[in-house]
């Protein structure tokens, strides 16, 4: 991963692993592995004083504002609120009482991209699981069906990798995914698509009706990414079909790869997100699973992506 | 409005011709050229949770349905910003509306103008119940619901915001009494009868340049039996499923009087009779003075 800053370090706390990092938080993360003491936090988390608005903010929505430094104020107004600097330094608001499950939702989401933008690292908008000894990411827009695959696939007995934030690295001439929080974030249909019960499931915001499918995670290192299938839906389709992408449609358009792109953008990495996509079409096969709106049973589709590694697989061994 | 903004809302209650519209405006915007009515891309839909995601940050699926709503006067003048100085068209079902706190949902200072595309609320029945597979007594029970809204929590097409329709007469009213964007009325009759003439009285209110030439064109480009034979070769992409019916289903003004009941067609006059007449609507009896209900 790129050189990480020194950020300043909390007092106390323990150290966890948050995609790929050690992060040493003064704020109990229930959900990340916990890391062994000793080493040297890539990531700090601590309370303190985070503006109600960045001075000179060069970009401001309802919800997040750019500073000029690069710096990101990531605000749920009246529950949360994270400020985010030089890639490694989180600032939870001081006089937030959020609970965990929240201070977890918005850290896994959008406070994860700010800091992997911040740090040039590629995040697709996937969610990821092992088939074999390769990751698959299942990338796409929200609504797509991402998590409802990855929950089919992690009840096929595949770890799940991550979930909705998928970062990319390159090493030796390969992309690897750095594992996150095996955790499937479902709405109730969803749920019920694969047969788990609502009830029975973790609450992510309390009253919030999305669910938090704890999957069973990979182990904590870099995984080889052997496919990226991109989602896609049809309503003129009766019957989902997957086939291979080439050229610039495998990477375009990129908002519909990389997690929050135009963040990326505002952040500076409009060149290296072009290029990171480029470099991940030549290592990488890209497919694209285009299905009915409704009516698709998800082990139908899990077992399309499947049969996606076992052709590339073929192809190799024919090529 | 403000000078050189972004979004021209096409506006209309659900099954009143606003993807016909749309077609027309962006062959016209395109200068004439053939129609894909499957090349409508995002850039004309409606607020999508995706859109909300990807432009405003936050995962939109990780709020409440008040934090959403809240932010939609920002999501729209977000996707005003990412327009810079074109124009984006914008499908709307929504009636006009206010967040809580007091903003408009569709901000003016971001809107070049919107396209009031009214129907015979007689034929959206028989329309809106073969587009949602439904019955017309069904319809007509939400086209009297003012708490009637579309995509709303929990519905099985949340990929888009919650859109509140609220009645038939509810929607009209609520775009041509508000003040803050100029508004056209168009009637989907008229568009049917002179489609030229319509095309060009809402380019000049949009400000989307036209001749004589482009306009003949694209009159020719989406005429309906086209759109329907490209609907019937390739499918179209905004087909709801469980759908009854081709999208382009007819393109005919009241066909309703060989499908509804009597008393079905008499439940739709009375509940929605003095905005009909004031629309020009022949409900069986005299006109009612249109300053009744501006």
């Amino acid at each position: 991963m790129s050189s990480p800053p020194v950020p300043p370090l909390p007092d106390q706390g323990k150290d966890c692993l948050l995609y790929g990092y050690r992060l040493r938080s003064v704020v109990p993360l229930p959900s990340l592995p916990v890391m062994p003491e000793g080493g040297v936090p890539d990531l700090s988390l601590r309370r303190g004083r985070v503006p109600e608005q960045l001075a000179g903010a060069v970009w401001a929505s309802p919800f997040v504002e750019i500073g000029g430094d690069g710096s990101v104020l990531v605000r749920i107004p009246g529950i949360v609120a994270f400020l985010i600097r030089d890639g490694g330094c989180l600032t939870l608001d001081e006089n937030s009482n959020a609970e965990t499950s929240t201070i977890e939702t918005f850290l896994f989401s959008a406070v994860a991209g700010a800091i992997l933008h911040q740090r040039g690292v590629l995040p697709l908008h996937a969610s990821c699981v092992m088939v074999g000894d390769v990751a698959v990411a299942m990338a796409g827009v929200s609504g797509r069906g991402k998590s409802t695959l990855a929950g089919a696939l992690s009840m096929c007995g595949h770890d799940v990798v991550t979930d909705d934030v998928c970062p990319v690295d390159f090493r030796d001439g390969k992309a690897m995914v750095i594992p996150g929080p095996p955790r499937v974030r479902l709405w109730p249909d969803a749920a019920g698509l694969l047969g788990l019960s609502h009830a029975g499931l973790e609450t992510g915001r309390p009253n919030h009706p999305k669910r938090v499918l704890a999957a069973r995670g990979a182990d904590v290192g870099p995984k080889r990414l052997g496919a990226v299938i991109r989602l896609d839906i049809d309503r003129r389709l009766d019957t989902p079909v997957l086939y291979r992408l080439t050229g610039p449609t495998a990477i375009t358009p990129i908002e519909e790869l990389v997690y929050r792109a135009r963040l990326g953008r505002r952040l500076g990495r409009r060149v290296g997100l072009f290029r990171d996509l480029v470099r991940l079409a030549t290592i990488v096969p890209i497919y694209q699973l285009v299905r009915p709106e409704e009516g698709v049973d998800p082990s139908r589709l899990a077992d399309l992506v499947v049969s996606a590694l076992c052709d590339n697989g073929k192809e190799k061994a024919g090529g | 409005m403000a000078d050189g903004a972004a979004i021209g809302w096409i506006v209309s209650y659900p099954k009143s011709g606003n993807t016909w519209l749309r077609l027309m405006l962006l062959g016209l915007i395109g200068g004439g050229q053939p129609i894909d009515i499957n090349g409508l891309g995002n850039e004309v839909g409606t607020a999508s949770q995706s859109e909300f995601d990807e432009l405003l940050v936050v995962p939109s699926g990780e709020l409440f349905p008040d934090e959403r709503i809240a932010a939609q006067p920002a999501l729209n003048r977000a996707i005003a910003a990412e327009t810079g100085e074109g124009l984006i068209l914008r499908k709307v079902h929504d009636r006009y509306w206010h967040v809580p706190g007091g903003e408009a949902v569709f901000p003016s200072s971001v809107s070049r103008g919107a396209v009031y595309l009214v129907r015979d609320p007689r034929d959206v029945a028989v329309s809106f119940a073969h587009h949602r597979g439904t019955t017309p007594d069904e319809t007509i029970a939400t086209m009297a619901d003012p708490a009637a809204t579309l995509s709303a929590a929990g519905d099985r097409h949340r990929k888009h915001l919650a859109q509140p329709l609220g009645t038939w007469s509810g929607h009209v009213l609520s775009w041509l009494n508000q003040r803050d964007i100029p508004v056209l009325l168009l009637r989907y009759e008229d568009l049917l009868a002179d489609p030229a003439w319509s095309l060009r009285l809402v380019a000049d209110h949009l400000r989307i340049a036209h001749d004589s030439a482009s306009v003949a064109r694209v009159v020719d480009a989406t005429r309906f039996g086209r759109l329907q034979a490209q609907e019937q070769v390739q499918g179209f992409r905004e087909r709801q499923a469980g759908s009854t019916a081709p999208f382009f289903r007819q393109g005919r003004a009241g066909s309703w009087r060989g499908v509804l009941a009597q008393a079905q067609a008499a439940r739709i006059l009375a509940d929605h009779g003095p905005v009909m007449r004031w629309l020009g609507y022949d409900c069986g009896d005299s006109g009612t003075d249109p300053e009744r209900y501006a």
